[in-house]
């Protein structure tokens, strides 16, 4: 008997439940047409595409009961739950720490995670991959980024 | 003449040379990097062409995308992996050269192969997009719609991973367009009560997350990661003249079939390597060399990877329809300089064109002594480990959305579109289809809704003209061919059991 929880009949089922939302949203929405013709009415195109799109999902997702496609990725999910916390944590702390404190962090947290154990070369790269960026932005493009923690400006 | 004069001018502002040979570079070291390709490359990129004027701006993106597609013939040619997809067909007669201590006329073969390839489409590329525009000024909404869901429905079909699948990329592509105001009623829609999306979904955090950070995510999951390659062969060797002089048939047969591929939606460079390389074995005289190190294979797939450029350019500027997830990309860039790609691009903008077309020239040029004197560069870095590397990338992504607006919700849309890209391609999406369609979206509405207003609410007159019908019968084909085949093969097998 094929699974029935993989990666396309849960994705699939991902899909629909969007779709679904957005249908919601498209049905309790205010936004009308004016004077009644289809093309003046703002919701008629996406109301289009969330029927296709719920017609397709629902299509992936038989296919993916029906197949029982398991998922052959090769991919160890741990290492890259690992990758998306620590990129968030950087995303997310580059305003609040500044660009070299919250890189300083981010690249050593990220190697010593996957395995790299060799100080000197880290602390190379980093001051390399800093540098070369810091003076893109801030000299070459003039782009404003802040370069350490609000508190210490 | 003037117009070529006046994109001379253009190109010869210190910020624009400086793009170019900073682009090709960028785009090699990209390129020699496995996993990385000229997608991730070029959205890398964006948001450092936000501050650029606009030529610098797609010289840098133009540089990315051809010297990437060369660098990914390094590593096919010193390690046997493909630096991207673009190169597996390098791998089969680059490596067994480099075995047999030939790297330097190896790598000297790809980068001339690329060269010519490059060139030869961008000819091909001067003469035929301005011809197609001229031809595409008649176009009315009908044919337009028509054409955009040709693209659409080729990308979808033809993508990596099941067709259904392909379909729901695009049809989300589309969607994602639709959030923000709409041009016939300037009513905000989807916007969920959050004010920054009345404007709707910011094109660069988007296309970096999808393609660049959900890479990041997929390169650090892989249990085969790299941890370093450790010492590598040397070496660059022009071909000489005698070899040269053997190779330019395949060179010019290879660059022709490459520049046509480019042209068609959806088909990209890994397939004209792999359809050149077949031709190349086809019409050789000692076939049985092939996969053992035989220069014409190699040029075969060099030549054609790198003349896809050319090609996809066509579409891209003479249509304002990408063929790609990379001319998609660039279509973005070029509305984000206020360029609107189309048939009147070479009335309205003929300086730029040029500019665009002498710096495509210079680009190809470059790439030879580039090749050979920053060899050392890519052995260099082949030797980091991913978890430098990809820091060293998602730092760049960080800096490079943050930068955009100073915006912290930038950032967030990224790190969602890279979790989000991530999840489909693990569940076997392709990712192009949903950029093509982003980009393409408001185009596809516009003349669907316009059409609806000329024709009075008469659907059967979109398919009225030969040109839209064409379009549209076509899209039927490409979307009833997989399943009318496979139908086909499955009878087939029935009737021999």
């Amino acid at each position: 008997m094929p699974r029935l929880l993989t990666a396309t009949s849960l994705s699939a089922a991902a899909f629909l439940i969007f779709w679904g939302a957005m249908w919601l949203w498209a049905a309790t929405s205010s936004l009308g047409g004016q004077g009644g013709q289809l093309a003046y009415d703002p919701l008629f195109y996406p109301r289009a595409l969330i029927f296709l799109g719920l017609v397709l999902a629902a299509a992936v997702l038989i296919y993916g009961l029906w197949t029982g496609a398991s998922d052959r990725s090769g991919q160890d999910t741990r290492s890259a739950l690992m990758a998306m916390g620590l990129s968030a944590g950087f995303l997310l702390t580059l305003k609040p720490l500044g660009f070299f404190l919250s890189s300083a962090i981010f690249m050593a947290a990220f190697a010593l995670t996957f395995g790299y154990r060799r100080p000197l070369i880290l602390a190379a790269t980093w001051v390399a991959t800093a540098g070369f960026v810091w003076l893109a932005f801030t000299e070459g493009l003039r782009a404003p980024l802040p370069g350490w923690p609000a508190f210490l400006d | 003449m003037e117009a070529l004069l006046a994109g001379a001018a253009l190109l010869a502002d210190p910020m624009a040379i400086a793009a170019l040979v900073g682009g090709v570079l960028l785009g090699v070291v990209i390129g020699v990097l496995p996993g990385l390709g000229p997608a991730v490359g070029v959205s890398l990129a964006l948001p450092l062409t936000i501050g650029m004027d606009q030529v610098p701006a797609i010289t840098l993106l133009l540089g990315i995308y051809a010297g990437s597609i060369y660098g990914g013939s390094v590593t096919a040619i010193l390690i046997n992996t493909p630096g991207t997809p673009s190169s597996a067909a390098s791998c089969l007669d680059g490596y067994p050269m480099a075995r047999k201590g030939r790297v330097g006329e190896a790598l000297g073969i790809a980068a001339l192969a690329s060269v010519a390839g490059g060139i030869l489409s961008l000819l091909i590329l001067a003469f035929a997009a301005p011809t197609i525009a001229q031809w595409a000024l008649n176009f009315g909404p009908a044919e337009m719609l028509a054409l955009v869901l040709f693209s659409l429905t080729c990308i979808a079909s033809v993508s990596a991973g099941n067709q259904l699948k392909g379909l729901l990329a695009a049809l989300f592509g589309l969607f994602l367009a639709v959030v923000g105001q709409d041009v016939f009623s300037g009513e905000v829609r989807f916007d969920f009560g959050v004010f920054e999306l009345a404007a709707g979904l910011s094109l660069v955090p988007l296309l970096v997350g999808l393609f660049a950070l959900s890479e990041v995510f997929w390169r650090m999951g892989d249990p085969a990661r790299s941890a370093g390659t450790g010492a590598l062969p040397s070496g660059f060797a022009f071909p000489r003249l005698g070899m040269v002089r053997r190779l330019a048939p395949t060179i010019l047969k290879s660059g022709v079939i490459g520049t046509l591929i480019g042209v068609l939606p959806g088909v990209g460079p890994t397939a004209a390597s792999f359809v050149s390389y077949a031709e190349a074995r086809r019409a050789s005289k000692t076939p049985e060399d092939f996969g053992k190190g035989a220069p014409e294979g190699l040029a075969a797939s060099e030549a054609a990877n790198n003349a896809v450029t050319g090609g996809a350019l066509v579409p891209t500027l003479a249509l304002g329809v990408p063929g790609d997830p990379i001319t998609a990309i660039m279509l973005g860039a070029l509305v984000i300089q206020d360029i609107v790609p189309g048939p009147r691009l070479f009335t309205q903008h003929a300086d730029l064109v040029a500019a665009l077309l002498l710096g495509l020239l210079i680009i190809n040029l470059l790439m030879l002594p580039i090749a050979k004197y920053f060899a050392f560069l890519w052995r260099r870095l082949l030797s980091l480990p991913d978890a430098l590397l990809m820091a060293g990338v998602v730092i760049l992504i960080g800096v490079g959305i943050f930068t955009l607006n100073n915006s912290v919700l930038d950032l967030v849309t990224a790190l969602v579109a890279g979790l989000v890209g991530y999840a489909l391609r693990r569940a076997g999406y392709p990712l192009a289809p949903i950029i093509i369609g982003f980009v393409l979206g408001k185009l596809l509405e516009q003349n669907l809704r316009m059409g609806l207003i000329v024709f009075q609410g008469d659907w059967t007159r979109f398919a009225a003209s030969p040109i839209a019908a064409g379009f549209l019968a076509l899209t039927l084909g490409f979307l009833l061919w997989p399943p009318a085949r496979r139908l086909w093969r499955k009878r087939s097998t029935k009737g021999t059991d």
